[in-house]
């Protein structure tokens, strides 16, 4: 659905979005993150054709952004605002009109939307008269009039609480199962492992990390495994340490030792074990890592650091 | 993406609807006119009133007489104010047939005679008389003279001693005849100037005629400048509040800056010329009658000429605070930038009577041709050339529309793309340089 190209963005000089490359499929969610200052909203901006860039390409359905694909996406950004002083209902009949749909059609999307965020009562209210959450809502439904193909929510979830974080889920499972591509950017990371199906990291405007939540995690796992269950005898093979965590026991294993081999160890050492599974840190914990040592940065490449690469910089787990 | 007119259209229509729906809109509409009107026919009239009744209050004069040069003068007269305070014995081509003059008024006047000057203020003080005039005693020789009043009005140092000097005048001449003496007195009066037309044929200079053809320019003029710059500040005003409450990041992901700015100044510019096409209908509904009464025909092409100046004078100064809503944090700095331009809009005004009174001058001239100035001095100048018969070049016409035309074009394309970036900037100004580099960058 989306295709960027080697896209590279310089201000007086200094490279904002260096060389990055990246798609995002139909129908996923996507999540787009990197600390603050990473160079997240200058690609969301070349995305959505607010500004151009220096260097690449941006395709939409193959297409250029110039073109007619641009209508298609839809953009909430981080700093957001609506007119104030206009009813709620008329200020996203208006985002509608813009998007082409013709004033009554537009006028009946607002007035689903409404009802789809628990709005409808305050729709001929003014804008201004609203709660900061729900203007936050009504901003959401300016940004989801239209059904856009690709909708690019930069922070959603800031200012909400949680019930109407928990609505907004709803409401973007159910327009992923209709199809539409969302972008997420986004720093609470539980909310990319719940929601995500990939992700993409940048910092200093460079790719460090991207592929599927899951295997980004996986990337950077200990080679360690938490088991459950009994208690783990010392002199296992393959195990060079033990350490008791949350009521099971984290056992890192030796270089070169497999998890099948040290489960069926145990199991011959008649350990009962009720659960077994690789040690794969929490996105979060991935993020920090990432940010801290900078890994990714001077490779002059795009994409993950290799397990060697971790383990020249004194960094593997 | 591209430029898209329905879109456009779209925002024209939201920008104009919601403007004039806004209170402050209705005030402007309805507040300009009243304080127009209060602050140049009423106040004007107050003040005609005024005068009028002042002159019109019997007075008693205490006379010091050092020189003993009115020493044979009777001590009291009847004053026959003249008819030319605003009254109804103005005398105009309307009128001077069809219209009868009123029979003038008699005020009466006492002079009583002091020796000293003390004992006169004194009873100044105790108001026994209106006023006390000293005549030094070479009076007829240096006409060294004072008045003393209680007057608190201001203005007034010599509007009201007519009476005084007509009983002077009488007083010096006291062994003329009495014809002789009345035609000093009104002399001037009746006496008509008569100036080439249009057409070369001497007719009676009209003094309201006069008046309008300076002031139907003046009116022309201060309209446009006004429909522009009114249309200028709706724009910098819409573009401030959408830039500080951060509505259009997410709007330029929908539209295109182009599709925005046309939007905006086509609804606002329209909000303008409402404003304007208002007053000037209300004005012509009211004073309609007065200026078919005088003769007053203002030509079509100065109509045409004059819209083509207000779209395209328009064009250039709402780009102009386009670009300037979008670089600037919030209205106030905003206004604060725009006021230069705003008044260079205004600065043919500053030189009004030289661009009626001489429309062919070098000044009058350049301040056409020179972009910012050029939409409110050339109607200036037309609009008088066509009530006093100057020519203006056709070809300074057309070179004024074309180099406004090309001004207003590079300046709506600069500030469409300094829109776009301008709206992504927050925190500091930037500086023209910066903002020119900004431009060279995107």
């Amino acid at each position: 659905m989306l295709e960027i190209r080697s896209v590279r963005k310089t201000y007086d000089d200094r490279v904002v979005v260096n060389d990055v490359s990246f798609e995002v499929q139909p129908g996923e969610i996507f999540a787009l993150l990197g600390p603050n200052g990473a160079g997240k909203t200058t690609l969301i901006r070349m995305i959505t054709d607010i500004i151009k860039p220096d260097g690449g390409q941006i395709l939409m359905n193959g297409q250029p952004l110039a073109g007619s694909g641009r209508t298609k996406i839809s953009y909430l950004p981080e700093e957001r605002g609506l007119y104030r002083k206009v009813p709620v209902l008329d200020a996203l009949s208006y985002i509608g009109e813009l998007k082409d749909m013709g004033a009554a059609k537009s006028r009946a999307a607002a007035v689903a939307l409404l009802e789809e965020f628990g709005l409808a009562a305050w729709a001929k209210k003014q804008v201004s008269a609203l709660s900061k959450g729900m203007q936050q809502k009504v901003q959401l439904c300016s940004a989801l009039i239209g059904d856009p193909e690709l909708l690019i929510l930069d922070e959603p979830f800031s200012g909400l609480d949680p019930v109407n974080v928990q609505i907004l889920e709803d409401v973007l499972r159910r327009r992923r199962a209709a199809g539409t591509t969302v972008i997420l950017s986004t720093h609470q990371m539980n909310k990319v492992e719940q929601q995500c199906d990939r992700a993409l990291m940048i910092n200093r405007g460079h790719m460090v990390l991207y592929g599927t939540v899951r295997d980004i995690r996986q990337q950077y796992a200990e080679h360690a495994v938490l088991v459950e269950g009994g208690e783990v005898p010392g002199g296992v093979a393959g195990v060079k340490a033990m350490e008791r965590v949350n009521g099971g026991t984290k056992l890192s294993l030796e270089r070169g030792a497999a998890a099948d081999q040290v489960l069926r160890a145990l199991l011959d050492r008649g350990v009962t074990v009720k659960s077994f599974a690789p040690v794969v840190p929490p996105l979060e914990d991935v993020f920090v890592h990432v940010v801290n040592t900078g890994a990714g940065l001077d490779q002059g490449r795009s994409g993950p650091p290799t397990v060697d690469e971790e383990l020249a910089r004194g960094g593997a787990r | 993406m591209k430029f898209s007119f329905s879109r456009s259209m779209v925002i024209a229509r939201r920008e104009y609807l919601t403007t004039v729906r806004r209170k402050a809109f209705l005030f402007s509409l309805l507040a300009t006119p009243v304080l127009v009107f209060f602050s140049t026919f009423v106040s004007g009239k107050l003040a005609a009133d005024d005068a009028r009744a002042h002159q019109r209050e019997a007075r008693i004069i205490a006379v010091v007489d050092s020189a003993g040069a009115l020493a044979n003068t009777n001590t009291s007269f009847e004053y026959t104010p003249p008819a030319d305070v605003s009254g109804p014995g103005t005398r105009t081509l309307a009128n001077q047939n069809s219209l009868p003059l009123p029979l003038p008024e008699k005020v009466p006047m006492i002079m009583r005679d002091y020796d000293s000057q003390q004992a006169a203020l004194d009873s100044l003080e105790a108001g026994h008389v209106n006023t006390v005039v000293v005549l030094a005693a070479d009076f007829l020789t240096s006409g060294r003279a004072r008045r003393y009043e209680h007057d608190t009005r201001v203005f007034t140092s010599s509007g009201d001693d007519r009476p005084l000097r007509q009983w002077m005048t009488r007083g010096l001449l006291a062994n003329v005849d009495s014809t002789r003496i009345e035609r000093v007195l009104t002399l001037g009066r009746g006496m008509d100037l008569y100036v080439p037309d249009k057409g070369g044929a001497y007719t009676l200079k009209d003094d309201t005629k006069e008046l309008t053809s300076f002031f139907l320019p003046f009116i022309v003029g201060m309209l446009l400048s006004v429909s522009i710059i009114t249309g200028g500040q709706y724009l910098l005003q819409g573009v401030s509040e959408e830039k500080e409450t951060r509505i259009l990041e997410s709007m330029l992901c929908t539209v295109s800056p182009d599709d925005l700015v046309v939007g905006k100044l086509v609804g606002l510019g329209g909000a303008g010329l409402t404003l304007v096409g208002v007053w000037i209908a209300a004005g012509l509904a009211l004073l309609g009658t007065s200026f078919a009464f005088i003769q007053v025909e203002l030509p079509v092409t100065l109509a045409v000429v004059g819209f083509a100046y207000f779209v395209l004078g328009y064009l250039f100064y709402a780009s102009l605070m386009t670009g300037i809503g979008a670089v600037t944090n919030n209205l106030r700095e905003a206004q604060q930038m725009a006021m230069i331009f705003t008044m260079m809009n205004f600065f043919p005004f500053y030189v009004l009577v030289k661009l009626l009174n001489s429309p062919n001058s070098g000044i009058a001239v350049g301040m056409s041709l020179f972009p910012p100035t050029a939409a409110t001095s050339m109607m200036l100048r037309l609009a008088a050339a066509s009530m006093t018969g100057a020519q203006i070049p056709v070809w300074q016409v057309a070179a004024s529309l074309g180099l406004l035309a090309l001004t207003a074009f590079v300046t709506l394309k600069v500030a469409s793309k300094v829109f776009r970036l301008g709206l992504l900037l927050y925190g500091k100004t930037p500086t023209l340089p910066e903002i020119m580099k900004l431009v060279r960058q995107d």
